[in-house]
């Protein structure tokens, strides 16, 4: 009778157990990371009543919560990959939202009005309207990579920002989890299972994975190790706190509380911005850097050997301070402490400098080497050219300026008048020895010429030399100029290339004069007895046209023959370059009309007026043609006549001194108001391969930006994919641990029912022992 | 087995559903209103690379079509100017016609000459013309005026200050296109390869090369004659224009006497004793007959002479040289072949080198107005000497007009190319940027439909449960 009320009660208790067991699923049906539960039910030990074993009734066992570990493991782990590419999916479509591509208002729209402008001015290049035009493009081309760039760098400051707030919320997560799983090892040492407690936990751990990348073990007393990258960041009882700090290089860097090592996670939002930071951010900066590099430079290159509508420069002065290393200073290592934005390399400057009276241009070479030439030996050699003076200012800046009347500049135009001294069938008697110097003679060695005076012998004196047995031609000229002889037999000495040259002081037919002999006639190869007559109808060799070939050449012309000019039959001049090899071979005798232009090469013409002209008087001239005319780079390094400023992106800007006046722009290739040279090579340069950016400056940028599109776009689709197989994950979970209200409503009833019939068995009973009773 | 499904899962699959839909219609919106299928790099990174290629394509060829455009008005006004000026040289050639006209008064020579100025003036105003602020013919050397007169008077002459380049524009990618023919070219591309002898007393070009420039005269005259026969003689002190030998043909019969290929003249009676006769080329001797015997005679004249570079220093001169070599003061040394000398007379050389039409014109009216002085006959050789070289500028002018026309057609077709290939890869542009609103409104409309779709099947779904029968 007891046992049959003892099993009806323990009947209604399960019931109850279980109504409130499934209560309690139903009011946490929402809640998040709440895994059902479900009352283990179990019958009891039967009773050995006299050889017949009974049933003893049900036992509830205990609340057991349905939930699959490893699928939360996972769970905690997929969290981490989509919280990752949350973050850089955010963080990307911010950055390339500053691109503002594709579109009228970035910086490849930049690039275009500043080509466009050029090409305007190239059409009228006296008009100040376009200069300033020009000015305006270039200005907001600087201005739109400036915009870009500090957009960029304000980026990555709100991104590190973003990530020490996070690493706060780390602290907190790790704090909750330690917190429970203090909780939770006590409850659990008493036996029995912390469902809640243990929910609450698994979410707080997918919490703090979509933070930063952890690592989860469990341990047998029912707690969980956090590990961030190998330490500890939550233990059985205790969390350690994570802090943003400054690294040795300034930038900010996560460090675990007692750890050695800086943490750099890769998953959670923490990896996504660590991603954005470490991968993304420096290639793309040093992208837009090497792109605005290459603007500049190239744009430099062109424009500082570019001329100013007015002809020239009377003034320069560098944007680069050069004295601070004292005038002494090599100008490689002075160049390499001001960290110029452009290295200088070992190569030659040409300087021209033209005599505003007569149009007469001159041209220099400066060879530079600047791990031998000083500062000090720089300004000397400018200071060497003619009329051209090089100083250092207050301001220890270089500075280049012309003497009154004359201009300088350093274009690679051709030299139009290049027989300057005339040893080319010009109106003076000339006589180019045939020998090259140096020349090695002995003291006492002599010249015997017949000039106008009469026969005199100039004796060569070893003390007038440094060296005589290796005597310049210049020097030679320079000794020989001197000698009072020379000057009454009217005859003169100079140098052409390394050979000397003879000259009547006077042009016309008149001029004469005869070399009979010497010893120092032998050494420079002259031949006794040649009489020399100068002409009243210079030759007069003119050079035009804009070279087209490649590399700086210096080209020599000599006839094959002695002649006259549009006359003698099969008179030739030959063209040969600095190593010897032939570049043409002009035919200007019979047949040629004197006065017009004959193709050399390389889109370069040369025209020869009437005249005579003689290799036996070894007439010659040297011209140089050049593609680049300072490939020292020294312009752009020290910045001379820059058309940009700057050397980075942030930097990047238009000069100071076109700024101020845009009739600095340099658009002239000649020196004419009309020519429009610098311009056209400018405009050449839009479609120009870079090497140092891997093809033209537009398609350079058009990578960088599609190189931005393809990671937002990539980091989208990771994220789609990634988010679709959490929410697999998740659906997994929820087929497991979810609560189904019906399935909840149906065991309602179940247990309803199973409730009621306990109770209606209780009742049984309760009629049966009444039944015995009334019996009594 | 099928996973257990939970409410959870129904509400978010209901919800997810209903995000992405909405997400889509969004989009499809987005692309509508915009009219753009990229608005951002990532909408279409390749896409988008090749957006802003094609952009830089689009503003290149924009930038071509400007130049185009502002070289056409230059290249056009350029051509009408040396139009203009072809027509004032046409008109200064029938000036320097009329002038050679035999019949007129130094007055009417006067005239033209004042004519002739002025046209010279409109062709320096046409030579100097500009578009807009610069000059069209100095080369690149806009600033500065092409071409100045220098000097006073009849010693004025005209200069060319402009350079001889050629302003190129970038018409397309690699081509440039020149706008300008210098105007020395144009002006002053006149000249002599070698010096010129107008011919009328049968000098030549020597063997050695001359060394002068611009023009010089040499003058011949005749000395001595001898080869007479039959008594006849040169009349006393008469004026004697034949060089070398000549053929004097008596012909007693027909009573004429005749020198060289010239016409026979009758001997009048009683005998002359001053008789000129003259051959073809105005060549002529004039006779004294007063002793003639009477009989027919073929006799060879001999005249011997002399030549002087400036009037004064007369030099007598042999008719075998080949290579005479003179000097003339200031100008230059000439070297002249005297075997062919048929004459005397003022030779005028013109030197190798170049010319303009200005002193080509200004040269002329001084030849008109110096006619009298200088002899008529002199003066007419000078006029036909300065109207050949009018056609050798007339001719300049032509062939620049010729460049310059081509220029214009080669813009013309630069820029019909030029439109093309900028409708073409604006196509390019707009298939690549914009959306295909035909195909986004298809978008539009399924992605409304799903949406409703996935609503409706949403609240029904969400509507079932255990609840509602209990």
């Amino acid at each position: 009778m007891t046992l049959g009320l003892n099993i009806g009660l323990k009947g209604i208790q399960s019931s109850q157990r279980a109504l409130e067991t499934l209560g309690h699923n139903i009011t946490n049906a929402n809640t998040p990371g709440y895994s059902r539960q479900t009352l283990d039910l179990r019958a009891s030990r039967p009773l050995d009543q006299v050889g017949v074993v009974v049933g003893s009734g049900v036992d509830a066992e205990g609340v057991r919560r349905i939930a699959d570990d490893v699928l939360n493991r996972r769970l905690v782990e997929q969290a981490g990959v989509v919280a990752r590419y949350e973050g850089l999916t955010e963080i990307l479509s911010t950055l390339e939202s500053l691109f503002s591509e594709p579109g009228d208002s970035g910086v490849s729209a930049a690039y275009d009005s500043f080509f466009e402008s050029v090409s305007a001015l190239a059409s009228n290049p006296g008009d100040a309207v376009l200069r300033g035009a020009m000015v305006d493009a270039a200005e907001s081309l600087t201005s739109s990579f400036n915009q870009l760039t500090t957009g960029i760098s304000e980026l990555a400051e709100d991104s590190l920002a973003q990530a020490e707030a996070l690493s706060s919320g780390v602290n907190d997560l790790a704090e909750q989890v330690a917190s429970l799983n203090v909780e939770i090892g006590q409850f659990e040492s008493g036996g029995g299972v912390a469902n809640d407690l243990r929910d609450q936990r698994d979410l707080a751990l997918i919490q703090l994975a979509g933070l930063i990348e952890i690592d989860v073990q469990p341990k047998p007393s029912g707690v969980v190790h956090v590990l961030v990258e190998g330490q500890l960041l939550v233990g059985s009882s205790q969390s350690y706190e994570v802090n943003a700090e400054a690294d040795e290089d300034g930038v900010s860097v996560l460090r675990l509380e007692g750890g050695t090592r800086t943490v750099a996670p890769t998953g959670g939002e923490l990896g996504g911005i660590q991603q954005f930071i470490d991968e993304i951010l420096p290639d793309l900066q040093a992208d837009l850097e090497g792109i605005v590099r290459a603007t500049i430079l190239e744009v430099n290159r062109t424009h500082s050997v570019g001329i100013t509508q007015d002809g020239g420069f009377t003034s320069l002065v560098s944007a680069s301070v050069l004295g601070t290393g004292g005038a002494d200073a090599l100008l490689g290592e002075t160049l390499a402490n001001l960290n110029l934005d452009f290295p200088i390399q070992d190569g030659q400057l040409r300087i021209n400098v033209s005599n505003e009276s007569n149009g007469e241009v001159v041209s220099h070479l400066i060879d530079i080497d600047p791990d031998a030439m000083n500062v000090a030996g720089l300004i000397g050699a400018i200071s060497d050219i003619p009329n051209v003076q090089a100083n250092l200012d207050s301001a220890g800046r270089l500075s280049v300026s012309a003497n009154s009347g004359f201009r300088f500049d350093f274009s690679a135009r051709m030299d139009p008048n290049p027989d300057d001294v005339g040893t080319f069938g010009s109106g003076k008697a000339s006589v180019v020895a045939s020998n090259a110097g140096p020349y090695s003679f002995a003291d006492g060695d002599t010249l015997d010429l017949t000039g106008a005076l009469g026969a005199f012998t100039v004796t060569l004196n070893a003390a007038d030399f440094e060296d005589i047995t290796a005597v310049t031609a210049e020097e030679l000229a320079a000794v020989l100029s001197q000698n009072p002889l020379m000057g009454a037999g009217q005859i003169s000495a100079t140098a052409v290339g390394d050979q000397l040259v003879l000259q009547s002081v006077t042009d016309g037919s008149a001029a004469t004069f005869t070399i009979d002999g010497g010893s120092a006639s032998t050494v420079l190869g002259f031949v006794g007895g040649t009489t020399t007559i100068g002409s009243d109808t210079p030759v007069n060799p003119q050079i035009s046209g804009t070279y087209t070939g490649e590399g700086n050449h210096n080209w020599t012309f000599r006839p094959s023959g002695d002649g006259t000019i549009g006359s003698t039959p099969d008179l030739r001049v030959e063209v040969i370059d600095e190593l010897g090899q032939a570049v043409a071979t002009l035919n200007v005798g019979d047949g040629y009309a004197p006065g017009t232009d004959i193709s050399i090469a390389d889109g370069v013409s040369v025209r020869f007026d009437f005249g005579q002209i003689s290799a036996s008087d070894g007439d010659v001239f040297h011209t140089s043609v050049m593609e680049d005319s300072d490939t020292a780079d020294l312009l752009v390094a020290v910045g001379l006549n820059a058309f940009f400023q700057g050397g980075s992106a942030e930097t990047f800007a238009v000069a100071q001194s076109i700024l101020d006046d845009s009739a600095q722009i340099a658009a002239s290739g000649t020196g004419a108001t009309g020519d429009n040279g610098m311009l056209l090579s400018l405009l050449e340069l839009q479609d120009a391969e870079i090497g140092s950016v891997g093809g033209t400056l537009t398609e350079a940028y058009g990578g960088v930006v599609s190189s931005v599109g393809s990671d937002v776009a990539g980091a989208g689709e990771r994220l789609a994919t990634e988010q679709g197989l959490y929410q697999s994950l998740e659906e997994r979970r929820q087929a497991v641990a979810g609560v189904n209200v019906d399935e909840e409503l149906v065991d309602m009833i179940r247990f309803e029912q199973a409730f009621g019939a306990a109770a209606r068995y209780i009742n049984v009973v309760q009629e049966l022992g009444n039944t015995l009773l009334s019996l009594l | 087995m099928a996973l257990r499904t939970t409410q959870y899962t129904t509400y978010q699959q209901v919800l997810r559903g209903i995000q992405n839909n909405t997400q889509r219609l969004v989009q499809a919106q987005e692309q509508i209103a915009s009219g753009r299928r990229i608005s951002r790099p990532s909408d279409d990174p390749l896409g988008t690379s090749k957006s802003i290629a094609l952009r830089h394509e689009i503003n290149g060829l924009a930038n071509y079509q400007t130049s185009v455009d502002e070289a056409r008005p230059i290249v056009e006004s350029a051509a009408s100017e040396i139009e203009q000026a072809s027509g004032l040289m046409t008109e200064a050639r029938a000036l320097v016609l009329q002038g050679l006209t035999g019949t007129l008064s130094q007055a009417d020579r006067n005239s033209i000459a004042d004519q002739l100025e002025e046209v010279a003036q409109g062709l320096l105003g046409v030579a100097n013309s500009r578009f807009g602020d610069r000059y069209l013919f100095s080369g690149t050397d806009t600033d500065n005026q092409p071409f100045s007169l220098d000097g006073e008077g009849p010693d004025s002459f005209a200069t060319y200050s402009g350079n001889e380049d050629e302003h190129t524009v970038s018409v397309s990618r690699g081509v440039g296109l020149e706008l300008n023919v210098p105007g020395n070219e144009l002006f002053a591309g006149g000249g002599y390869t070698a010096t010129g002898f107008a011919g009328l007393t049968g000098l030549k070009s020597g063997i050695t090369v001359d060394q002068g420039a611009g023009f010089s005269r040499l003058m011949l005259r005749a000395d001595s004659v001898s080869g007479f026969e039959e008594g006849v003689v040169q009349a006393a002190g008469s004026p004697l224009t034949i060089l070398g030998d000549h053929q004097l043909t008596i012909d007693a019969e027909a009573g004429t006497v005749r020198l060289g290929d010239g016409s026979a003249v009758a001997i009048p009676s009683p005998l002359p004793d001053s008789l000129q006769v003259s051959n073809g080329e105005g060549g002529s001797v004039t006779l004294d007959l007063s002793a003639w015997t009477g009989v027919s005679s073929t006799a060879t004249l001999t005249a011997e002479g002399s030549i002087a570079t400036n009037g004064a220093d007369w030099r007598p001169v042999q008719r075998t040289e080949t290579d005479l070599e003179l000097v003339i003061e200031g100008v230059g040394v000439i070297h002249v072949d005297t075997t062919e000398l048929s004459r005397t007379g003022e030779e005028l050389i013109t030197f190798q080198g170049a010319t303009n039409v200005f002193d080509a014109l200004l040269g002329a009216a001084q030849d008109l107005r110096d006619a009298e002085v200088v002899g008529s006959g002199a003066a007419r050789d000078r006029l036909q000497q300065r109207y050949s070289e009018l056609i050798d500028h007339q001719n300049n002018t032509l062939v620049g007009l010729g460049r310059l026309g081509a220029r214009a057609r080669r813009l013309n077709e630069t820029q019909d190319r030029l439109d093309e290939l900028s409708i073409q890869y604006q196509d390019r542009l707009s298939r690549n940027d914009d959306a295909d609103l035909t195909e986004v409104a298809l978008d539009l409309t399924r992605s409304e439909q799903t949406l409703q779709v996935a609503m409706a099947s949403g609240a029904r779904l969400l509507q079932q449960t255990l609840l509602n029968f209990l």
